[in-house]
């Protein structure tokens, strides 16, 4: 066989002095990417600043790799506060740091940190939503590292971000068949917890297609493994150095320990609460609080199963938590559906409850004036910016809305709110006058007449309620009864208030909260502190 | 070194832009884009334009047909040559590689793990392959296919049915085949393994280099001469050169022809470059090197090697026997670029 022998031989020399062989793939890398992977499943709203601070800090290293991980960290902080906009500078220098890092590798002949730094740049880019481009990277990346589980976990964890779980489960299957492989696997830990991460990137793959009967054993078995003996050093460290934070980015085993075992525990008390599991998913939940008590997304399903203490203070711990959680969110406003709430205190997770409250309670100019405070403070959050968008349609302010909903970047939120702001009608003149013609108003018509009204009214509106004689079933306010007649100053309709424009006698014999059909003009529509009311002229009274 | 007058420095700013994918079939040149698949000639005149596939990641081509793929989305545009009329097939799990045997299509289902054939615009046979397998090649009858993740290479024949495998390393950057041997490059073992598909068995485990990771193989097979085999190392900047693998009895001939005709044992030279390549390609007697980290494109000529181009992409370059081809994305045409 005759090959170049002299050019060989000359290459090792190269070797040598200048060109590097390939290393292994760090670990950070896999443990990295643990969190990664919780983020494509959930957003994973964050208690406090601790995280935040803990990726400046990183930014603030020198090595590059610590720097582009503290910038996807932080990035994935701020989309998991649904600021979008936020999020997506952080990853974009990322992905601009990444590619420097890239081509300065390649210059200087180091191979292993160019296929770590294109890995990067393709997580980056799916963080972009750049669905070829991380593609593109990532093939280039693997031509590298083929045989290594952190690469192909990399991988998983970039294509759940662009939605594609088939990629996903098949990178993270990968990861799982090559470290099962290692020779060293039974004696090492460290293996044994990567092996764990990668089931746990596998399991968030298959959740996400669908596939809950076989990502709930992994889940399980996940949870198993990190309980078991194989991990007590860990767990001693972690008593010793009385760890409770759970890392974006780490490359500590027990801070990577921490996080998987909450976020397996979450994904699986998740499922099954789909399966309608209800006690298994609240004892799940509890061992995550147990774990780190202000744990957000423990807390807000525990609110939303309403285990264990009242409803008022799961939501008010969720929301000091996670204040601008979207599911959240969405949880709270179904809850106050059934009960009205008026919640106190000036934090930003209150002063979120004291919106949503007003907007339940259809107080839209107060909830306008609250939204415009926290907007102030939080001027790119996508969650203030549905909410505010909301109100506006509410409001009448068409353009106020279409400016606020142009602003956000998050797809889901964005879906949220065009389809609520498709249910407000687009001609009220027309709904009013539908309404108007029904014999008789449900509470809800009556509530929805005051959505309708509130905020300026055209002079078309106002022709059409002066002549427009309303009746609805009532619960009468106070009434001051004589012996043929009785004076009443307002009646309830379900939570909207008919305010009389002044109190009215009417003949007969009423008792106060006495259900009734009351017939009335309208005036107008405004709120106070006791919540939305409809200004009336009523025009008579019956049983 | 003279860089050629070619508008691609506008490529490399719309660089973040989609791919076109570019692929020699006979006397065309097909060219597919998000949506699109069109056929040019030589000269960049267009022939005919069809629907293609949404992200475009392969062409191939047989005899009358042609198939352009998209491993992001499964689907695969099959369409006539000579018209591009066409039908769409799905394969879930993204087919990454895909080549023809007369008109039946053979494609890799990376994710699933399965060799899919396709014929009659129709998905009609398939055989599991193991995990994420990477290289589909075809020597003589039999197609060959490595996976990365368990290192097995197994041959098939045409109709699908298992022939032989053999066990190498997991982890291959690529796989090429003189249509007797086969040749795996192993980055991170810094190897290229020679088998035969003959026995499937490894007739030598080489160490090249630093970072072989990509291999073409160069020339045909003669009485005088074994194809040559080509490396690219980024990591040495240098295209190591050596002869393939040849049976011993082969290897006895050429030197008692050569002795005979007084060549003496050929030696061929490495090349070196200024950068990192990591591709190659070869072709009528051309050969090129490409450093995708930078888009720069070399034209490999003995030991010397010259920079021919700059801010292009690889699959966005076609080399055929009449030259090298890249896109030109200001005329949205194929242009040859012509060589110093």
């Amino acid at each position: 066989m005759a090959h170049d022998l002299r050019e060989i031989g000359r290459a090792r020399a190269v070797s040598r002095v200048g060109a590097k062989r390939l290393s292994a793939v760090k670990r950070l890398v896999a443990l990295l990417l643990l969190v990664l992977a919780t983020a494509a499943y959930g957003q994973a709203p964050r208690a406090d600043d601790f995280e935040e601070r803990q990726g400046r800090a990183q930014i603030a290293r020198t090595d590059a790799f610590s720097r582009i991980s503290g910038h996807l960290n932080l990035g994935d902080i701020f989309a998991a506060r649904n600021d979008r906009a936020a999020a997506q500078r952080q990853w974009r220098i990322a992905e601009e740091t990444a590619e420097k890092e890239r081509r300065s590798a390649r210059a200087a002949s180091d191979l292993s940190r160019y296929a770590r730094s294109t890995s990067y740049s393709g997580l980056a880019a799916a963080k972009l939503g750049k669905r070829e481009e991380a593609h593109r990277l990532f093939e280039e990346s693997l031509r590298y590292t083929a045989d290594s589980p952190s690469a192909w976990n990399f991988y998983a964890s970039a294509m759940s971000l662009l939605g594609d779980s088939g990629k996903a489960a098949s990178g993270a299957r990968n990861a799982i068949a090559l470290t099962e492989r290692r020779p060293d696997l039974a004696s090492n830990t460290a293996a044994h917890l990567d092996l764990n991460v990668y089931r746990y990137a596998l399991a968030a793959a298959l959740t996400a297609a669908g596939n809950e009967k076989e990502a709930a054993p992994l889940l399980e078995g996940i949870i198993e493994s990190l309980l078991s003996s194989r991990f007590d050093r860990i767990r001693a460290q972690i008593r010793d150095g009385e760890k409770f934070e759970i890392l974006s980015t780490t490359s500590a085993d027990a801070d990577a320990y921490l996080t998987l075992l909450a976020r397996s525990r979450i994904r699986l008390a998740e499922i099954h609460e789909r399966r309608g599991e209800a006690a298994q998913a609240a004892v799940l939940y509890r061992q995550v609080l147990d774990q780190r008590s202000d744990e957000p997304h423990a807390l807000a399903a525990l609110a939303r199963l309403g285990a264990g203490r009242s409803d008022g203070e799961r939501f008010a711990d969720a929301f000091e938590a996670s204040p601008f959680s979207w599911k959240l969110i969405t949880d709270y406003r179904r809850q106050l559906k059934e009960t009205a709430v008026a919640s106190q205190g000036d934090s930003r997770g209150a002063r979120m409850r004291q919106l949503l409250e007003r907007m339940s309670a259809s107080r839209w100019e107060s909830a306008a004036e609250l939204a415009v405070e926290l907007r102030e403070e939080n001027p790119e959050n996508d969650s203030l910016l549905a909410l505010s968008a909301e109100i506006a349609t509410r409001l009448g302010r068409r353009e106020e809305a279409e400016r606020f909903q142009r602003a956000i970047r998050n797809g889901a939120i964005s879906r949220d709110l065009a389809a609520l702001i498709q249910s407000v009608p687009n001609d009220p003149l027309g709904r009013i006058r539908s309404i108007a013609s029904r014999p008789r108003l449900e509470s809800a018509e009556v509530s929805e007449l005051h959505v309708l009204l509130v905020g300026d009214l055209s002079p078309e509106l106002r022709e059409l309620l002066d002549s427009a004689v309303f009746r609805s079933g009532v619960a009468l306010g106070e009434a001051v009864a004589d012996e043929e007649t009785t004076t009443i100053a307002m009646a309830r309709a379900g939570r909207t208030t008919l305010r009389f424009s002044e109190s009215t006698r009417f003949r007969g014999r009423f008792s106060s909260g006495e259900e009734v059909t009351l017939a009335f003009r309208i005036l107008g529509a405004s709120e106070d502190e006791s919540g939305p009311f409809l200004l009336v002229e009523p025009s008579g009274l019956s049983r | 070194m003279k860089l050629l007058p070619i508008a691609f420095a506008s490529l490399l700013v719309a660089s973040q832009a989609s791919a076109a994918v570019l692929h020699s079939a006979g006397d065309d040149l097909l060219v597919a884009e998000g949506g699109s698949i069109a056929s040019f000639d030589r000269a960049g005149v267009r022939r005919w334009r069809s629907t293609g596939v949404a992200s475009p990641t392969t062409i191939a081509s047989g005899r009358t047909l042609g198939a352009v793929c998209d491993a992001l989305d499964g689907d695969i545009t099959l369409f006539e040559l000579a018209n591009g009329r066409g039908s769409t097939v799905r394969v879930d799990g993204g087919p990454t590689e895909a080549l023809f045997v007369g008109d039946d299509l053979y494609v890799l289902s990376s994710d699933a793990g399965e060799l899919h054939r396709i014929r009659n615009g129709r998905r009609d046979a398939n055989v599991a392959v193991g995990r994420q397998p990477a290289f589909l090649r075809q020597a003589e009858d039999r197609l060959i296919v490595y996976s990365r993740i368990d290192g097995m290479v197994r041959t098939f024949s045409v109709d699908l049915r298992p022939d032989k495998t053999l066990q190498l390393d997991a982890g291959g950057s690529d796989l090429e085949t003189d249509g007797s041997y086969g040749y795996l490059a192993l980055p991170q073992s810094a190897a290229v393994v020679t088998f035969s598909i003959e026995t499937m068995r490894v007739e030598e485990r080489l160490a090249i280099g630093a970072v072989p990771v990509d291999l073409a193989v160069e020339g045909k097979r003669t009485p005088l001469t074994a194809a040559r085999l080509l490396v690219a190392d980024p990591s040495s900047k240098k295209i190591w050169r050596s002869e393939g693998s040849q049976s011993f009895a082969g290897a006895v001939a050429r030197g008692a022809l050569r002795g005979a005709l007084g060549l003496g044992l050929y030696t061929p030279r490495s090349a070196e470059f200024p950068t990192g390549v990591d591709r190659i390609a070869t072709a009528g007697g051309k050969t090129i090197a490409f450093d995708s980290s930078k888009g720069e494109l070399f034209l490999v000529g003995g030991k010397k090697s010259r920079r021919i181009a700059d801010g292009v992409r690889w699959e966005e370059l076609a080399i055929t026997s009449e030259g090298i081809f890249g896109w030109d994305r200001l005329r949205s045409a194929p242009r040859r670029l012509d060589l110093p």
